[in-house]
């Protein structure tokens, strides 16, 4: 043991000898820092010099040996004895590790107030770095966000480096960030204040404008600089953001619209017939999603995550049976009577809607989050490009390319487009218009149901959930112009947008209204809509 | 085949307290061409849409090639059964282009009757034969008015009809354009096909037509050749004497 001891000093002096000043780099002798343990006040802030460095650039087996330490002597458990000292929490010896017995009347290191300060941060610090729990881990930043002006510079840059966990890990960066704006080193600060400026957010700048209370901004022209330098940049970044923000919300929310209006603008591009019940198509689509989720439950819980996907074929099948029979029992006989078609599908709109709440009752259902719809990436500011708006958005994407194929380049599709055109010629050249009505008629449910899907992780999913997008998905159609795809699209980004970046101005209900009127407006202007087919409407 | 491709028999249709049609009966062969003339509101385009499937007779029934009963049927049954209407005014679909037109008189609905080479065959005789083959990509709400007179005879001949009914094919045509599509017609003429033409222009009538019927309120007034017609004294009364 005592070779042992004799071999680490000498190696301790060689190394110190050798690599001197960077006392971190050097080996750690670990016998020398218990001794300090067990010295008095000075020796013990040697021992808590040491301790730091380790948590700052130790390699990990002395780091794993240091922890320990300073929670044993800030508790009273490190007993220092002739031949070193033993941990008592546990009965090893401090530096051997090995199982031993205190020899002897064993003294313990009492803290003075100062040491018993740094002891804690020191205590905090090896934690961060090397306690193999996350909560551990986020305790230990706690403690030392105390007094951030304590805590050694570049600590917190190498535990956020080294930190799997990727919730504490922006919590460890934040808290680097304060720690170094509140450095004693000038040139450090103004380091921070770069560092902070390249990541944008509002927190970032209200951490920055409250420097400019700080007596260094007035008494540092430097510094003054660093903080304008960096408002104005985090100001920028953040305008950015909200810009891109508002972008990708009217983005998506033009995807939902579109969703809900495509199907609407078969229907009603084909056959005049103002489909109210599209609303609660659409809810049941979400539902459909929904039992779809429950049933992976219990059948395969190992798909539960993949019922997104899975549930796209059943909730279109679902809905367009809906519809199917919906158009075969009750519109075929009210074409000829359009008002008598919107009456009888509010109807059915009021029935599908009631019979869902006996169904299923009134509250939200509760959707799981699978993980491709969870989180998303911070891009700029405060703009997170999130998943699950990503997830609509593709959908709808896919939706259009597969609506428009299965128009433009299909039998069926060519059967749609002249019935809706001229749908006398049509049938007196034979297309089955009845046929083309009830299908098409299939169709436009179907694609209501996907929007439902679609918009499940997003919104809320209830009974009269459908009341919100029937409105909303006329509009479009009747922006787009009857039955053009086209036009629902354009119309949908259009409104998607416009209400986006009206209603943090004025509210939502504002931006309905406003969109209202100048889909007013413009209707008086081009009554046909954005693009209209050129053709004899009876 | 029967001799007789239509026959109409005992026909009345009622608008209200109109008789558009009057227990109307008429015979028309296969390999005809069969002129259909008479002054406005004598039933002529009431008859078309009565044989087409649009119009319901009150009573009397239409057969088709001497069995089969058409007043029950819908429109795209008739249609498939080989009777094609061309509309009085030119009835294209402006979002589609002439080739598309022709393809889904050729080969429409859900079951597909020829394959896509024959199909292909098929739209290059059609468009030939009407004289669009220039115009084949074009978009049909792009025509000129002959263009789309001859784009919808063009459609309804696709399917190789039995009967081919035309409404008005010269109305609002050119001499020019006129002259051609009596050339056309008359093309068009095959003995396993019957031809019926309702038209006012009875120049182009006597270019085209084998016999003439003319009907006057709902019922037939006289049925000859374009000569006797002309020479026939009630004829004359209802077309000149008012």
């Amino acid at each position: 043991m005592n070779l042992t001891r004799l071999t680490a000093v000498l190696a301790g002096l060689l190394a110190a000898l050798l690599l001197a000043p960077s006392a971190r780099a050097q080996a750690l002798d670990r016998a020398g820092l218990i001794a300090n343990l067990c010295g008095n006040a000075s020796a013990m802030g040697e021992a808590a010099s040491v301790l730091t460095g380790l948590a700052m650039s130790g390699d990990a087996a002395d780091r794993a040996f240091a922890v320990p330490l300073a929670r044993a002597v800030i508790d009273r458990k490190l007993a220092c004895d002739d031949a070193g000292a033993v941990l008592t929490e546990n009965g090893l010896d401090a530096v051997t590790r090995q199982p031993r017995a205190a020899a002897g009347e064993p003294l313990t290191p009492v803290l003075s107030l100062k040491n018993r300060a740094t002891y804690e941060q020191v205590d905090a610090a090896l934690a961060l770095r090397a306690a193999p729990e996350a909560s551990q881990r986020a305790a230990a930043l706690k403690t030392l966000e105390r007094r951030p002006a304590l805590i050694p510079e570049g600590l917190l840059e190498a535990a956020a480096a080294a930190e799997p966990d990727a919730g504490l890990k922006g919590e460890i960066e934040t808290l680097a960030q304060t720690a170094a704006l509140t450095a004693a080193d000038p040139a450090a600060r103004i380091r921070a204040l770069a560092r902070i400026a390249d990541n944008p957010s509002r927190r970032a700048l209200t951490q920055v404008s409250a420097l400019t209370a700080d007596p260094a901004y007035a008494a540092s022209p430097e510094f003054r600089a660093a903080v304008d330098d960096a408002t104005v940049r985090i100001g920028r970044g953040i305008a950015v953001g909200d810009v891109l923000a508002t972008a990708y919300n009217g983005l998506s929310f033009a995807s939902i619209l579109f969703m809900a209006a495509i199907g609407l603008a078969i229907i009603f591009g084909l056959m005049g017939v103002i489909n109210l019940a599209q609303g609660e198509l659409i809810m049941i689509g979400a539902y459909v999603t929904w039992l779809v989720q429950q049933g992976l439950r219990v059948v395969a819980p190992s798909l539960l995550d993949w019922y997104l996907v899975l549930a796209i074929p059943v909730a279109f099948f679902v809905t367009a049976a809906i519809g199917i029979a919906l158009e075969a029992s009750l519109l075929r006989h009210l074409y000829k009577r359009p008002l008598m078609s919107l009456l009888a599908t509010w109807a059915v709109s009021l029935f599908l809607m009631n019979l869902v709440r006996v169904v299923f009752g009134t509250q939200n259902l509760q959707f799981e989050t699978p993980f491709y719809v969870t989180g998303g990436v911070p891009v700029i500011g405060d703009f997170i490009f999130t998943w699950n708006r990503m997830f609509a958005i593709l959908f709808a994407v896919v939706t259009l390319a597969l609506t428009w194929g299965l128009v433009r380049r299909t039998p069926f599709g060519l059967n749609i487009r002249a019935v809706t055109q001229n749908r006398d010629m049509a049938a007196c050249i034979g297309i089955p218009t009845r046929r083309v009505d009830m299908m098409a008629f299939g169709l436009g449910s179907g694609l209501a149901g996907l929007a439902g899907l679609a918009l499940s992780p997003i919104y809320s999913v209830n009974p009269q959930m459908g009341q919100n997008f029937i409105i909303d998905a006329f509009m479009v159609v009747v922006l787009g112009g009857v039955g053009t795809i086209a036009g629902t699209v354009v119309a949908a980004l259009g409104i998607g947008q416009i209400n986006v970046l009206i209603e943090p101005l004025w509210g939502a209900v504002a931006a309905k209204v406003i969109v209202l009127l100048m889909i007013i407006a413009f209707l008086q202007w081009r009554p046909e809509g954005l693009f209209a087919v050129k053709g004899r409407r009876k | 085949m029967s001799l007789t491709a239509l026959l109409v028999d005992g026909l009345t249709v009622r608008f209200g307290s109109f008789r558009a049609l009057d227990d109307l009966s008429l015979a028309i062969d296969y390999g005809e061409v069969r002129a259909i003339i008479g002054p406005n509101g004598a039933g002529k385009t009431t008859l078309l849409d009565v044989i087409s499937g649009i119009t319901r007779p009150k009573q009397g029934r239409v057969l088709f090639d001497g069995a089969i009963d058409l007043t029950g049927l819908s429109e795209a049954a008739i249609a498939r059964a080989g009777l094609r209407r061309k509309f009085q005014k030119p009835s294209v679909f402006e979002g589609l282009s002439v080739r598309q037109h022709i393809a889904i008189g050729a080969d429409v609905g859900f079951r597909a009757r020829l394959d896509a080479p024959a199909l292909e065959d098929r739209i290059g005789e059609v468009l030939e034969t009407v004289g669009l083959v220039d115009h084949s990509n074009r978009l049909a709400g792009e025509l000129s008015h002959g263009q789309k007179q001859w784009l919808e005879i063009g459609m309804v001949l696709a399917s190789d009809p039995k009967v081919l009914m035309l409404d008005e094919p010269v109305a609002g045509l050119t001499d020019e354009e006129t002259e051609r599509t009596a050339a056309l017609v008359r093309a068009l003429k095959r003995p396993d096909r019957a031809i019926v033409v309702v038209e006012h222009d009875m120049d182009f009538v006597e270019r085209i037509a084998d016999r003439v019927t003319v009907l006057h309120e709902g019922r037939t007034l006289f049925e000859g050749s374009m000569a006797h017609v002309r020479a026939d004294a009630a004829v004359v009364e209802v077309y000149l004497g008012r």
